[in-house]
């Protein structure tokens, strides 16, 4: 065991951060090589979309996919916090504004069709609304924090009944029997169920044992000054942009409007501010959700139930010929949301604690 | 990073960073890091302190009353 400690230790430097990062990079760019459609080797907001569609909550042509990514991570994650012990239910039971932030956050994503994992791996395939995407979450976790440091706190958090920490994990065994006995996806743009659920299920241990996070890393940096994590998403930008290459992937492009990309850095900003808010990004979210944390899989569900909302009233597009394209309605949808996010943030500090 | 440190572990990061304030203008030499490893797997914040003016940050916690989730010693 104390092996398997010092493994873990190193994997939270920064060293071992950025060999995640590698590894997470390297999966997406060889995802999307297998048949993941292009720049969403991994993204865990489509991911989502997908998985709300194949359940029957919209039906978007094209997003109605169980991937197996997802379950992958939540499986790999559960496994990982199993093995260490880790495997705890744990909550603030504030249910609504849970579900609320992980609504908000896709509500973003819905905008920028794709969450911060999205826009890294599209800078790493020279797709320029990459960085755009980026520095709207950026400055939305700068939001966040702003709103932390006026005293933003969900609450005291604490343990749950041991048997919860197994729903989630059980669940994602029902969606994997659902995947492999079910509808079999033709027609969807899909990497082989094996490489996917493979590529899932290593990411959700080095991620659970890591701490990888996209909104953490910029956090860490700007509240601790502390890079440990930024050398994660660093790792994954750089490795897939040079797999990229290798695999002939990577083609300059700028494929929206200037409306287009205010649309989406918003809708990016939206999901850094509702990610630190809620104290990891979507991704991070799938990984505290295996290991038992019941926020974050309300978080999840938020996230799904507005994806599934926001296809069905036809406000966003699917991931069609542009990077991401902004109506008049998701535009509005979009400020209120981080109007909404904001008044959240002022609004909710623990009573009793704060003086 | 080496020597004797104690982790101040907290339900949320505006709670650190109001810990954090208290500890410095009490006199104890308080930062925020991330959560060590070897104490949890949250990716969250804490405030990290010498382990030898623990006394005194555990008094100026009890003084202002501010909940912790503990106290743990690292290294």
């Amino acid at each position: 065991m104390r092996g398997v400690g010092s493994v873990t230790r190193w994997l939270t430097s920064a060293a071992g951060l950025w060999l995640v990062g590698a590894v997470v990079g390297a999966l997406g760019a060889i995802l999307q090589n297998a048949g993941n459609p292009a720049n969403m080797g991994l993204c865990t907001a489509g991911f989502i979309r997908d998985i709300a569609g194949a359940l029957g909550l919209h039906r978007t042509e094209g997003a109605q996919y169980l991937r197996p990514e997802l379950i992958g991570l939540l499986l790999g994650a559960a496994l990982s916090a199993g093995g260490a012990g880790e495997l705890k239910s744990r909550g603030a039971n504030v249910g609504v504004i849970s579900v609320a932030l992980g609504s908000l956050a896709m509500l973003g994503a819905l905008a920028f069709h794709g969450c911060s994992m999205r826009a890294m791996l599209r800078m790493a395939g020279g797709d320029l609304t990459g960085p755009v995407g980026l520095g709207g979450f950026v400055a939305g976790v700068v939001m966040g924090l702003c709103l932390l440091r006026r005293g933003f706190s969900v609450g005291r958090r604490r343990q749950g009944p041991a048997p919860a920490s197994w729903l989630v994990p059980v669940v994602a065994v029902g969606l994997l029997a659902f995947r492999v006995f079910g509808p079999s996806g033709a027609g969807q743009q899909r990497a082989p169920l094996p490489l996917s659920l493979g590529a899932g299920l290593v990411i959700g241990v080095l991620a659970q044992r890591s701490r990888f996070c996209t909104m953490g890393a910029f956090r860490n940096l700007l509240l601790m000054r502390d890079p440990s994590l930024l050398a994660g998403v660093i790792g994954t930008v750089v490795t897939a942009f040079v797999l990229n290459v290798v695999l002939g992937q990577a083609h300059l492009s700028f494929d929206a409007t200037f409306v287009d990309a205010i649309g989406g850095c918003l809708g990016m900003a939206l999901v850094g501010l509702a990610s630190t808010l809620a104290g990891g990004c979507p991704t991070r979210q799938v990984i505290l959700a295996g290991e038992g944390d019941g926020d974050a899989a309300l978080f999840l569900i938020g996230m799904a139930v507005t994806a599934a909302l926001g296809h069905n009233a036809a406000i966003f597009s699917s991931c069609g010929e542009r990077a991401m394209d902004a109506s008049p309605a998701a535009l509005v949808l979009v400020v209120s949301g981080l109007a909404v996010s904001i008044c959240l943030g002022l609004r909710l500090r623990p009573s009793g604690q704060e003086g | 990073m080496s020597g004797a440190w104690t982790a101040i572990l907290v339900f949320s990061t505006s709670h650190a960073l109001r810990i954090e304030r208290l500890l410095n203008d009490g006199g104890v030499s308080s930062k925020l890091i991330p959560v060590p490893r070897s104490l949890g797997s949250n990716c969250g914040v804490c405030v990290r302190i010498p382990r030898n003016e623990r006394a005194q940050a555990e008094a100026i916690l009890e003084r202002t009353r501010i909940e912790t989730d503990g106290l743990r010693d690292f290294t």
